[in-house]
């Protein structure tokens, strides 16, 4: 199945915040959009509800660190216990330092794999670029036209109040 | 008032760019011709790696009989500069992960090479306990895995394991760290090459990146993480290196202070690292537009914040020699000041202490060679802290028949310089191959940059005080 | 919301609630002094360090953002402005147990570490005149900077010159300086010499840890106090509240990593010079609290302060900022009193009337000195960027 596709490309940070913000409230869809950076308040403007991945961070970091902790006890006072220095089979103290680096560890890999996975990123995967510019200086706001009830010269009025420089249609097969 | 338009500070950015320029400005670099400067300066790094190769070569065949070491003083070159080479690359970690979180977005310019630095630097660092094993090529019995001796456990409980584990830590969410910042801009430089190797290489790298705001949000998200999870980190490194003197018995390692104040240390000579390397960058490269004056002035304060900290914790230490009524202690640090070593305690403090203070002046913050200077004589005094911590601590101990002294050998002294060999060619290839500027958050920063400008000029200029629509006005109308 | 009052009063019936708090306060202090002076006096010298140290960390929490340029504070400032008027105020509890009472301090009974030749330089350092003219040129120190700074900020209202924004940062700048070294050695006076003969080089740092978190949680509770009761009104944003939030979350940090570097190094090198400050605080009933403390001042703030909302949720911040202040009261009992209790910790009518009367104290006098400028510094060239201040 193939969508219609309404793309407004603008060249200035203020005006893409505003379209978007505007077509959102207008009701229009928004597929995506495009910039070169990570644009302060887009998200907004888009109506994207925050990420989940600090839940990933925080439960991977716990899930590291009660694994390490549990590790050092087992094989310095369980396993194997050897007496090092007179200090207790349990040091808890002395296990802090590793079990610390095997959490920060855990959370920081597992939070980054995460995002690779969900944002579909991987090396050598054929990237679909909307347009060149958008990783240099251009913003493009990606719109479905959706049901009858979208109107292509309301929208492009709308687009026009801020200062779009270039109008496109295009045709996209049902794909991510 | 004194001016019409008093200024507060100057804008980061030289000229006011455009996203375009910015794009153009830093990936134009990697793709002009290398300067002569620049092959010179491989050249003469790649002639001190190989040196270094050599004598890392030369001792591993041969035996650890190549060091100066001897019963009393069991840890000296390779420690120091384990700990040095470590310490240089915390800068980068407070760059990119401790500033982002306070907002400071100055850091935009220098992160992406700060970062740089700070791998480069925990190479360098790693290979030194690693030789200093004796025999390196049982360097994986650090980390604890199945065996069949038992399985007989690594000691937890041991420093030098702890070392292990954060030393892989610290260069694996480095890594991670600095990649993740790369990837927009490899996107940038895919699109903006026609065809080729580089594009192709980019293209892989950038693992399909296409500037969705969707795939943004999370990377800001992760990016967050992750500067909250290196921040700690970096602390929890020198930290874990303090601790390995620190819990010993030895008086002038065994003391409280160590951890902050070996974090402390490190971020100094890291930052010294940093302003050095910027300097010669922003010549070397043409990056005048991005490097300015704010930002060497900005990592001059921080220089000099931490020499005020590293100066607290020297004169905690001697204090508490004395007031502690512990004549072992009490004699440690009067040796470390004027026993035959104390040559390095005085180039220490001079270095560390007196100089930085000449950062207090405006003036020198804004001559670069003054700033360039003093960043030198910095990571000459930082290197000897950790010379003086070692070498005065262990020479003379509990019994004045173990005395000892201790010089290097020539092997030891060509391993320093294969380090820097190492470190000097690592950089100056990623000068050329790696956009050194982090395009993506410099653009983030321009309109920031000129926006905040021009209206506090006028708020300055207003004679009423700031009227109450002002006051009650709602964020729209700054952030339209 | 009227930014030109410059009069803020506090209601009667509050003003009538703390001045209770205080009356009750120096009452059970009279009371016991006769009845129990052993556990007054050391409580005495807990109380004034307490709201010292707000006073203290309100100094350096202005100093740090005229140093850092950090413009997001600046619609708060005021806050922390007339915080210091807790200086003072620990000050004067200080003198009275000084000058009252100075056989708190065990060194002071003659023939200290007689025995020992190497305790020439303590026997020195821990001279009674000595110590007194310390702890005056600490005290002047500290209220001499803060009143100038305050001071300029506040002649900053009339005539909104930036030349005072200029002079606040030298001599924030100053002041930090000066502060890191008075704050270690009044610390090593005031606290670590009630056991003479225990000593550890983090002191400093470890003191100015609690003492700084301890102030940024008074800064949030007085913040949203004012936010409630008007001034602050429509000034104080969520935003500002977030970044409250992450500060506070930030010196817990830093105060449990702090801990953790001295019990550790001190635990693992078992030297019995040092681990006797430990035992003492880890026996029989002693140990709980000893485990508590950890809880107050770092496991509950931390993990209460990760989620973004609690950050942002008035209420909910000024829980654990009310949290983080218990514990630090509990850090520094467990400083201050082991010595004086031997194997059991008390905890009574003494302790909790100390504490009331610190507390009421604390509230009028906060109000009290807020009224001497404007709840808004007005003309502070960065006061529109603090009030629109994001996130």
């Amino acid at each position: 199945m193939s969508r219609r596709l309404l793309l407004g490309v603008f060249g200035k940070e203020q005006d893409i915040l505003g379209v978007t913000s505007a077509a959102r409230k207008s009701g229009y869809k928004i597929v995506d959009v495009y910039a070169p950076y990570a644009v302060h308040g887009l998200d907004h403007a888009m109506g994207l509800g925050p990420s989940r991945l600090p839940r990933v961070c925080f439960a991977l970091g716990l899930f590291g660190a009660a694994v390490k902790v549990w590790f050092e006890f087992w094989t310095t006072a369980q396993d194997w216990p050897i007496n090092v220095g007179g200090k207790p089979w349990n040091s808890l103290p002395a296990f802090v330092p590793v079990t610390f680096e095997v959490m920060v560890l855990f959370a920081g890999l597992s939070t980054v794999f995460a995002f690779f996975y969900v944002s579909g990123l991987w090396p050598g995967k054929k990237a679909a670029i909307v347009d060149p510019h958008v990783t240099n200086d251009q913003f493009i706001l990606v719109l479905e036209q959706s049901d009858a009830a979208f109107d292509i010269s309301r929208v492009k009025r709308l687009f026009e109040a801020f200062n779009v420089l270039r109008i496109e249609e295009r045709l996209a097969e049902e794909a991510r | 008032m004194a001016e019409a338009y008093p200024v507060l500070h100057e804008p980061w950015l030289v000229g006011s760019k455009s996203p375009a320029q910015v794009t153009e400005d830093v990936c134009s670099t990697m793709e002009r011709k290398p300067t002569a400067v620049w092959w010179i300066g491989l050249a003469v790094s790649l002639f001190f790696l190989g040196v270094g190769v050599v004598a890392v070569t030369y001792q591993i065949a041969t035996g650890i009989g190549t060091w100066g070491l001897n019963n009393t003083v069991g840890w000296a070159f390779d420690i120091t500069n384990f700990v040095f080479w470590i310490g240089i690359g915390h800068a980068g970690t407070l760059i990119s992960a401790i500033l982002f979180l306070f907002r400071q977005r100055w850091r935009t310019s220098v992160n992406r090479s700060a970062e740089a630095m700070t791998i480069f630097a925990v190479i360098c660092a790693g290979i030194f306990p690693v030789i200093h094993m004796g025999r390196p090529w049982l360097a994986f019995w650090m980390f604890p895995y199945p065996n069949y001796r038992g399985p007989l456990w690594i000691n937890f409980r041991s420093p030098l394991v702890w070392d292990a584990f954060a030393i892989s830590t610290y260069f694996t969410i480095s890594l991670v760290f600095w990649y993740l910042g790369l990837i927009p801009d490899l996107a940038t430089v895919r699109d903006r090459t026609q065809s080729g190797w580089r594009r192709k290489l980019a293209g892989v790298l950038c693992l399909g990146w296409n500037s969705s705001y969707r795939t943004w949000q999370r990377y800001e998200t992760v990016y967050m993480l992750l500067a909250g999870l290196a921040t700690p980190l970096v602390v929890s490194v020198h930290t874990i290196v303090s601790w390995d003197f620190a819990t010993a018995v030895i008086p002038g390692w065994h003391t409280t202070i160590f951890p902050p104040y070996f974090v402390a240390g490190a971020i100094f000579s890291g930052m010294a690292m940093v302003l050095t390397l910027m300097l010669v960058a922003r010549k070397a490269m043409g990056l005048e537009d991005f490097i300015t004056q704010r930002h060497v002035g900005a990592m001059c304060k921080i220089v000099l914040a931490t020499s005020g900290i590293v100066a607290l914790a020297y004169a905690t230490e001697f204090f508490t020699a004395f007031y502690s009524g512990n004549p072992y202690e009490q004699f440690a640090f009067w040796n470390r000041a004027f026993g035959p070593m104390g040559w390095g305690y005085w180039i220490m403090v001079s270095c560390n202490i007196v100089i930085p203070q000449l950062l207090w002046s405006r003036r020198v913050r804004s001559s670069f060679v003054a700033v360039f200077v003093i960043a030198i004589l910095v990571n000459v005094g930082m290197w000897f802290e950790r010379f003086v911590i070692i070498v005065t601590s262990l020479h003379r101990d509990f019994l004045p028949s173990n005395w000892m002294s201790y010089t290097p050998t020539i092997i030891e002294l060509a391993t320093l310089a294969g380090s820097f060999g190492l470190f000097f060619t690592c950089f100056l290839l990623f000068c050329r191959f790696v956009p050194v500027i982090a395009i993506a958050e410099v653009k983030g920063i321009l309109r920031h940059d000129q926006r905040h400008e021009a209206p506090r000029a006028h708020t300055l200029a207003g004679h009423a005080p700031a009227p109450a629509t002002a006051l009650r006005g709602s964020a729209e109308e700054v952030h339209p | 919301m009227n930014l030109h009052q410059a009069e803020f009063n506090l209601s009667p019936e509050l003003t009538r609630l703390f001045s209770v708090f205080v009356l009750l306060g120096v009452a059970v202090m009279l009371v016991g002094l006769g009845m129990a002076p052993e556990r007054v006096w050391p409580s005495l010298l807990l109380v004034s360090y307490f709201v010292l140290g707000m006073g203290l960390a309100a100094v350096v929490f202005i100093a740090l953002q005229y140093v850092t340029n950090g413009a997001w504070g600046v619609a708060i400032r005021r806050v922390p402005e007339a915080m210091t008027v807790f200086i003072l105020a620990g000050a004067l509890g200080l003198a009275v147990v000084f000058l009252a009472h100075r056989s708190l301090y065990s060194w002071t009974a003659a023939a200290h570490d007689a025995g020992n030749t190497a305790a020439w330089f303590k026997r020195f350092w821990l001279t009674w005149p000595f110590f007194l003219a310390r702890a005056v040129v600490y005290l002047l120190v500290w209220i001499a900077f803060a009143r100038a700074i305050a001071r300029n900020s506040q002649l900053q209202d009339r005539d909104g010159d930036v030349a005072y924004t200029h002079r606040n940062a030298r001599l924030s700048a100053l002041f930090l300086v000066v502060f890191g070294i008075t704050l270690w050695l009044a610390s090593y006076d005031w606290l670590m010499s009630l056991e003479p003969e225990w000593f550890s080089t983090i002191f400093g740092m470890y003191s100015f840890s609690g003492l700084f978190a301890s102030g940024i949680a008074a800064i949030i509770i007085f913040a949203v106090a004012l936010q409630k009761l008007g001034p602050l009104e429509g000034i104080l944003r969520e935003d500002h509240l977030h970044d409250l939030g992450k500060l506070l979350f930030a010196f817990s940090t830093f105060w449990a990593y702090i801990w953790f570097c001295q019990y550790m190094l001190i635990w693992y090198t078992d030297i019995p010079e040092e681990t006797g400050y430990f035992v003492k605080r880890m026996q029989g009933t002693w140990r709980p609290l000893f485990l508590l403390n950890f809880m107050l001042n770092w496991t509950v703030p931390f993990l209460a302060l990760l989620p973004r909302a609690t950050k942002r949720t008035p209420s909910l911040l000024v829980k654990v900022a009310v949290i983080v202040l218990l514990g630090r009261w509990l850090d520094l009992y467990l400083i201050i009193l082991p010595p004086f209790m031997g194997h059991k910790p008390s905890f009574g009518a003494w302790e909790f009337g100390l504490m009331l009367g610190a507390i009421g104290a604390s509230a009028l006098l906060f109000f009290r000195a807020l009224r001497r400028a404007a709840p808004v510094p007005m003309r502070d060239p960065w006061l529109s960027d603090s009030l629109h201040h994001h996130q």
